[in-house]
């Protein structure tokens, strides 16, 4: 099978065949092309700015490693972040519990704007904090739908759950959440 | 039945924020005298931004250079389709053939791990925690055989949760 230059014109099923056929471009184009969703999925959802990349790169290869699981029913960015998800949980059980590692000066912006910036970098740490603590299905629908756009069947397919029950954690998330912003 | 606005809104935020779709007059009027609904829209505009800045600072081209490269020299393992107890208890024989073989290899000739051994060894790494975590206790001469460790078991997988009620229940 030929590989096109253009590799950004495939769908990320066509990539993911490629990749299985033994082209190498095309597990480079489908991770330029879903990188930045996974570190903005890990980042909201509690990883630390310096674990992001480790484990941005791991649910990568995790995804690589286990393609034949990837019926193509759901969405792959989707199926991807629910790996980079489990990553996570894991990295959470590795900080003993702790679902925020502590308020770190690296992840604040810089303090030369005490009175913007620093409200800022305080108000997204406090949401990320919410999100971490939240339980895993709850925190990862709410993310799902707010940052990826994708509807309850979508989610539903990714998380093997029914649109009906992602529904119902969405709903208890916001809950949760807007507990937290009063 | 009437659908009340909030729940409306409430369902139309994650499309709005994503740009696929638009507040109506009506809906725009309803945002600025429903204090629940302003909170949520907040939220979710405040969510729908979280980790741009630290996503923008990344570059993908390096994360796929840096990928592509520990694929090359990972070795290829066969498929496990949803591994199960069986792929658990399999993973367990060939961890014990390691160490009944040593993990280096053959002690008396002094040769390196035969390629068999390395093959079955990364195995290990396509088990889900729980699993790996019972393979794990399997080892550990210490633990009574009936001990798991289940941290949060409200962000269990629904499969894993299953494994442990069921060997819970025996
Ligand atoms: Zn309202």
């Amino acid at each position: 099978m030929g590989f096109p230059l253009e590799s950004g014109s495939l769908s990320d099923a066509e990539l993911a065949a490629a990749y299985r056929a033994g082209h190498e471009r095309a597990a480079t184009e489908l991770v330029t092309r879903h990188t930045r969703a996974v570190v903005r999925f890990l980042y909201s959802a509690g990883a630390g700015e310096d674990e992001v990349d480790d484990l941005t790169q791991e649910a990568f290869i995790k995804a690589f490693g286990k393609l034949d699981s990837w019926r193509g029913d759901a969405a792959f960015r989707s199926w991807l972040l629910t790996i980079a998800g489990n990553l996570l949980k894991d990295q959470f059980r590795k900080r003993k519990g702790r679902r925020m590692v502590a308020l770190d000066e690296r992840e604040l912006p810089d303090r030369a704007d005490p009175h913007g910036e620093l409200a800022a970098g305080e108000a997204e740490q406090q949401l990320r904090e919410g999100i971490a603590l939240l339980p895993r299905l709850q925190r990862e629908v709410f993310l799902l739908r707010v940052q990826q756009g994708a509807d309850y069947a979508e989610i539903a397919r990714a998380l093997d759950t029914t649109p009906g029950a992602a529904r119902v954690h969405y709903h208890h998330a916001v809950k949760r959440l807007k507990e937290r912003l009063r | 039945m009437m659908v009340k606005p909030c729940n409306v809104l409430s369902d139309r935020m994650p499309d709005v924020v994503s740009g696929g779709a638009h507040w109506t007059p009506e809906e725009e009027d309803h945002l600025s005298s429903c204090e629940e609904c302003a909170l949520e829209w907040q939220l979710v505009q405040r969510a729908g931004v979280l980790g741009d800045r630290v996503a923008a600072a990344v570059d993908p081209d390096a994360m796929a250079a840096k990928v592509v490269e520990r694929l090359r020299h990972k070795p290829r393992v066969l498929p496990f389709r949803r591994p199960g107890w069986w792929a658990a208890g399999l993973a367990a024989a060939a961890a014990a053939i390691v160490l009944l073989l040593g993990p280096f290899g053959d002690r008396e000739t002094g040769a390196g791990p035969s390629a068999e051994i390395v093959w079955l060894v990364p195995e290990l790494d396509s088990l889900e925690t729980t699993e790996l975590l019972l393979v794990l206790n399997s080892f550990d001469p210490a633990a009574p055989a009936s001990v798991m460790v289940v941290p949060f078991i409200d962000d269990l997988e629904r499969q894993e949760l299953e494994q442990v009620l069921q060997a819970w229940e025996g």
